[in-house]
Order: structure tokens, then sequence, then C-alpha cells
């Protein structure tokens, strides 16, 4: 098989698995960081086997990578020992959620000036990724997967409560940590 | 927009990027499995799973200049599972630190002259480790051949293996190196006649079981091995630097901020001062932390951490290194202890003062990139993965200018050298503020506080000490020297000496700027008290005074750590940390 031709299948099961499989990874994985190498292994080990024993025999590429990132987070998983560090915060009243979210809809022109200044933008997903990992996960599974709340929460096994404080928590931490 | 939007955006733009995974997931797939293996697991157990069916040949390169096609007698090789294990031995048991010794190192594949003095610098950031050889695929280049070399061939990815001398102490950072496959401690059956180095080829030793030697010119004779079997060892996983500019041509040293052309090179006042007297050896305070059972023996503590390989202490916390974890407690108030183990790759120290400590360790694509620093005072301590801040490049040391209360981050990446400044924002966070970025391997020598001051070495006949202001981002080239330099720096940060390899040596002190030629041994010490810069030279200790004169010293002087720790390590062997506590006269209380 030529290497052209390989490195183009790749490419296309790439570009059409790599949401759905980045999705399922990121559901799973312990953070947002792990989730990157272990998307990496994932399509390393599809590459290897496509290029082994060819890609003729596959129907499906989707369900096939995700078997094999089905493989991966419980190897991942059942190799590395985790330690997180839980913090213990007062939960958020029906009344303030009410308001985050509404706050949440409401338009700040502000807000592009700061996606235009990448070292803040990048600072402020650092503080969302290295605080709390699940929290990384649920901003990545709400905002980028567009999954709502309550699925949110049902991927991660969380109460849907639990979702909304950390979610809402960390934005308010950040309104007031980088003025936003 | 609003906050959905911005978060969308965000997260989208930093949290996972396809483009990256895509490369690295190709690039990895055309890895060879053992140095995928390598990369998780510790080096010299993937070398013995890769060695099962090694044949090691006992040869010399043909034109090796002192002995020129040479076969050695069988009977004088090792088989290749023979100096995996000795190397293993060598790891927990490397000897007297200070002792300088020889290790040859076998690299993960062939990688170029600068590679090697960057990894170098990544460990050592006093010039105490020496490249004596290079072992190229057909020929081994030492002394002035390798300057002649790498004036023609730095970049060339064609050393496969390397020979150094350092100091002891070196050897575990040297053998934790990402290029470096196998280092193996110079001795009777590994020297400069019998070492070869490995080279495995790109098929999957762990399917195929076939690994080679580096083809050397005269045939080797066979030794079969004996396979071997090794536990895989977990480790904990935890991204891109600011360049601050591009390299010029030559040795490249780029600030971030100057925009001056041409730099103004500053002539500093040189005052020659000979000091001749007999030689000291530093005291040198030893410190420690554990995990497991503790057994409180009055105030004897035995700490059962399997396969330590340091223990360091900061007030009453403890920290134990083994190989893959970091075990995390507190000693006194009868035994009382808070435990935990963190899992990360090769963790060495950074810092140490009597309230905190500082370590680095390597994530599991075998990057140092994860700082670990712990907190006596609060009994806390934090996780954190810099790869955010310094992306692809790793941590190379971490240095503490206390006067300015400022830490100083390097990083090395192949071919640059990275200087940060580095807050400790809380016990949660650090803030990285880049500095400047040196294409060649740099020593951070001393601070001011406002400026940093650093040496980089070209080949092996040029030195040269640069200052760099980290407000306004003027460097200068403030001083050369000819030949190698070792910096000795004294632990506040404040002044160091610099001995160059033609025998000239200078201390300087970085609050008066006050360069100062003397004549001082290897084994100088130096410190700062009071405003006044105290050094050791051949047993006795001077003074470099405000005037910038050198004067016997008036009073006791302290080196090393001054501060004496209430507990110290008394012991560390195979299963246990032993900490006592120290009533001044090593008496155990």
């Amino acid at each position: 098989m030529g290497s052209n031709a390989l490195d183009a299948y790749f490419n296309s099961v790439y570009s059409e698995t790599f949401a759905s499989v980045s999705r399922y990874v990121v559901s799973k994985c312990g953070s947002i960081q792990e989730s990157e190498d272990i998307l990496q292994n994932i399509y390393a080990r599809f590459y290897q086997r496509i290029a082994k024993k060819g890609y003729e025999d596959i129907e499906n590429a989707e369900a096939f990578v995700i078997n094999i990132a089905k493989f991966e987070c419980k190897n991942y998983f059942g190799f590395i020992k985790k330690h997180s560090v839980s913090s213990s915060f007062a939960d958020f009243s029906e009344e303030q959620m009410v308001a985050v979210e509404a706050e949440m809809s409401r338009e700040q022109k502000s807000l592009e000036d700061v996606l235009c200044n990448s070292l803040v933008a990048k600072q402020i997903f650092n503080d969302i990724a290295n605080d709390d990992p699940v929290t990384g996960r649920i901003f990545y599974l709400h905002f980028v997967c567009d999954m709502k709340l309550d699925e949110v929460a049902k991927a991660l096994d969380l109460n849907l409560s639990t979702v909304k404080n950390k979610l809402y928590r960390t934005i308010e931490r950040q309104k007031k940590k980088f003025n936003l | 927009m609003n906050k959905n939007d911005f978060y969308k955006e965000i997260m989208t733009s930093y949290a996972l990027d396809p483009e990256k995974i895509r490369m690295n997931a190709i690039k990895q797939a055309k890895k060879p499995a053992w140095q995928k293996v390598a990369s998780t697991y510790w080096k010299p157990a993937m070398g013995i799973a890769a060695a099962a069916a090694v044949t090691v040949g006992a040869v010399t390169f043909s034109n090796r200049p002192s002995a020129p096609d040479v076969i050695v007698a069988p009977e004088a090789a090792l088989s290749a599972s023979q100096r995996l294990i000795d190397a293993e031995k060598s790891y927990y048991n490397p000897g007297d630190e200070q002792h300088y010794a020889n290790v040859y190192v076998t690299f993960m594949e062939p990688v170029s002259y600068t590679e090697i003095l960057m990894a170098i610098s990544a460990v050592d950031d006093s010039g105490d480790i020496e490249l004596c050889s290079v072992y190229l695929e057909d020929r081994v280049i030492a002394g002035d051949e390798i300057n002649a070399f790498a004036a023609e061939h730095a970049d060339e990815d064609s050393a496969v293996a390397a020979k150094l001398s350092l100091p002891a102490g070196f050897y575990r950072d040297i053998q934790d190196l990402s290029i470096v496959y196998l280092a193996e401690l110079g001795s009777a059956e590994i020297n400069d006649d019998t070492f070869v180095p490995i080279e495995v080829d790109d098929d999957d030793p762990l399917e195929n079981d076939h690994l080679s030697i580096v083809p050397p010119v005269t045939s080797a004779p066979l030794v079969t091995t004996t396979p071997f079997s090794f536990e895989e060892i977990p480790v904990t996983t935890p991204e891109e630097v600011p360049v601050i500019g591009e390299s010029s041509e030559d040795s490249a040293v780029v600030p971030p901020v100057s925009e001056e052309e041409d730099e103004v090179v500053e002539e500093p006042a040189v005052t020659t001062t000979t000091v001749v007297a007999p030689e000291t050896t530093p005291e040198e305070t030893t410190t420690t932390y554990y995990r497991g059972d503790v057994g409180l023996l009055t105030e004897m503590y035995e700490l059962n951490v399997e396969n330590a390989l340091n223990a360091y202490i900061a007030g009453d916390n403890v920290v134990v290194l083994t190989k893959n974890q970091a075990y995390l407690y507190t000693i006194g108030g009868f035994g009382s202890q808070y435990g935990d183990v963190v899992d990360i790759i090769n963790p060495k120290l950074a810092f140490r003062s009597e309230d905190r400590i500082i370590l680095t360790g390597c994530n599991a694509e075998n990057k140092r990139n994860i700082i670990i620093s712990v907190n006596a005072e609060t009994d806390n301590y934090i996780v954190y993965d810099a790869s955010a801040n310094i992306g692809e490049n790793e941590i190379a040391s971490i240095s503490y200018c206390e006067s300015a209360d400022k830490f100083y981050l390097k990083a090395v990446s192949q071919n640059s050298s990275l200087v940060y400044e580095l807050h400790l924002l809380s016990d949660s966070e650090f803030s990285f503020r880049p500095l400047v970025e040196v294409q060649a391997p740099i020593s951070i020598a001393g601070s001011s506080g406002d400026v940093l001051y650093f040496a980089t070495t070209a080949g092996t006949d040029r030195t040269t000490l640069y200052s760099f202001n980290c407000l306004d981002g003027t460097l200068l080239e403030y001083a050369d020297f000819s030949g190698v330099a070792k910096i000795k720096r004294s632990a506040d940060f404040r002044s160091f000496a610099i001995l160059v390899s033609d025998g000239t040596s200078f201390i300087f002190d970085v609050e008066t700027v006050r360069l100062v030629s003397t004549q001082v041994s290897d084994d100088v010490q130096i410190t700062a008290m009071d405003g006044e810069t105290f050094f050791t030279a051949n047993g006795a200790t001077y003074k470099l005074n405000v005037a910038g004169e050198i004067c016997e010293a008036d009073r006791p002087v302290a080196f090393g750590n001054e501060e004496r720790p209430l507990y110290i390590v008394n012991e560390i062997n195979s299963d246990k940390v032993v900490i006592i506590r120290d009533d001044g006269n090593n008496n155990i209380w």
C-alpha cells in the first residue's frame, strides 16, 4: 500500500471521527490534558493497524476507532493511579444559578478584546484545565461538543447540580480573576 | 459576544489541538515500539526487555586514536543483559556523588553534537560535565577533534554514543535524559577499549526480539545473553514557550525586548589577586523524604520506602523519591503524619529551602515539565504541569534569587535554552514570565533581581558571560574567557566563581558588579553574607569587600546550607529511609 494512500485514508478518517472520538475520550478520561495523550495513542494505534494490515476490511471507521478508544481508555486508566485534589465549596443556590445563566447570555463587547489577547486567553484556558480536571471536561463537553448540561452530567456520571456548580463556580471565579 | 460564545472559543482554541494530535499520532505510529516503551518505563528496564536476544560485540572502533584496530578478547566482553543489569545497579548505587566517573552513553537514536550539549546543560548548570568522546557510526572523536567536528557538523544527527566525565551524582540524571538509551559507568569491563554503543533496529523488539550493535569496522566476537523480564512501572501523565527572538548566526543569544542591534560590550574592570592556601572539602547537608509506615522511635523515624533514591527535608516535611514516585510526609508531632504519593517519572530535586522543596519530574512522554512544590509551612503541595508554559521544552533547573525573592527556571530544547522568571502566586499557581532565549547551552550564574547573569560556552575554546536586564531586556556580553568554564555560585545567587579550563579563575559579585581575577581551586565554595562575598580557596576563606579587593575573611563563614535542619536523613537503603532529629552534635535525641 502506498504511503500516500495510507496517509490520505488516515487523514480522512481522522477528520471524520475526531469530534466523536474526542467527545468519547473527554467524557471518559481524567482531564483535558490526559485526553490529548489518549487521543494521540488511539490514532497512533489506528495508523499502525492500517499500515500493517490495510483498511479494506474496515467497514465503519468511526466504530473501529471508538473501539480502539474504549480499549485505550481502559488500558490508560487501569494503568495510571490518579490523585485528585478535591475542594469543597458552597453550592450555588437556584437563584444564583439563574443569575449566572442570564449573565452568560448577555452581550459583552470586552470579551472579544480578551480573545484577541492570546496570552490572557491561554491563561483563562489553563485556569480551567488546571483547577479541577472534571471542570475542564465539563467545559469541553458543554462548549465544544455542544452537549446540554444534563447530557454532560450523564456522560460524566455526575449529578446535574454538581456539573452546574463546577461550571458556574469557575465562571464566577474567572469573572473576578480576569475581570471578565 | 456573550460568555457562551466566549467560552466556546476559548475551549475550541486551546483545549485540544486536532492538527497537533494528528501529527503526533502519525509520528508515534512510525516510531519503533521500544522507543515508545522507553518513554513510559524506566529505560534500563526497557533495555533489558529489548535486549532479550541481544548479542554484544566487544570491539573497538578501528580508528580510535589510542588503540586502532583492536579486537578485545571475548572474555573481556559483557553480555548486553549484564550491561543492562549493571546499569540498573549503578542507578541505585552510583557511588560517591562528588567522585568523578566516566560514563558511556548510548543514545536512543543518532543525535547531533548540539543536542548532546543541550542535554548535558539540562542536567548540570555549572559545567561539571565534560564531553570527552563522541562515537560516530564509523569512528570515535575526542579532544580537539570534537571541536573540529563541531565546527563543521554540529547539527548533524551522527552521534550514536558519547563518553562523559562527570560527578557520579549526575549519573542518574544522565540516565534519565530522554535522548539516552543506556548510560553505563566506566569500569574494568566498560572502558575506552571495550565500550560499544548499541543500536536497536526499527523493528519492534517486543515482537521480533531483534537488536543489533552499531556496525563496528572490525567484526565482533558474539556473546549470547539470557532473557530478562521486567515489571512495568506505573506513571502519571500530567504544551508553547514564548519565543523571544530568532537566533543570530553564531552563538545566538536573543534578548526578548531590546531592539538595539549592536549591544555595547562592556569590558569589566579586572583586578588580579592571587590567593594561595590548602584545599577544603565543602560541607554538604543532606535532606530527604519518604512514604510508607513510620515507626516512631523517640526521635528516629524509619520510613519504609522501597528503592528510595533520595530523601529531602524542609522543616518537618520529608520527601522521598523513587524512580517513579515522590512520597510526601510530615514528621514530628509525636509521629503525626500526612502522607501522599505522587506518581511522577524520574523526580529530582530542583530547589530546597527551610520551608519549601521544589521537585521536577517527567510526564508520560518522558518530558521533564512537571513541577511539584512542597510548602513545609502549610504542609501543602501542588503538582503543576508546566507544559502549557514551556511547550515542548523541558525544565532543566530552577534557581532562587533570595534578595529579589524570584525563581528562575531554565528550560531547554534540542537547540536552545530559555529562561523564565517563575513566581509562586499561591500554593496552587505559578506564573511564568519569559526572559530570554539563547540558541546555545547556558549556565545561569547569578542575579541581582533585575539583572541576570549567565554563561555560554562555544565548543571548548571560549566561554562568554552575559548580563541580561530583566526590566528592559538589554543584553550585554559582559566578559569573554578562553576555554571551558565551570560556574560555582553562592546559594543566595548573588555571587559566583568562574573557573576556566586555561587555569584562570574569577569571582563575580552581582550586587557590586565586580569581576575579580583570582586563583582558586576546583573546590571553591562561595557565599554572600551582609553584602560581602566570601569564598574558599585552597583551605582558607577570603572575602571580596565592597571595594572589590580580596582579603582574608574576618569572621567565620558557613558555606552551603547555613541553617542547620532540625531533622536530617541518616540513612537510605533498599527498603527504608531513616530520619533522625539532630541536636547539633549528630546525637540522636
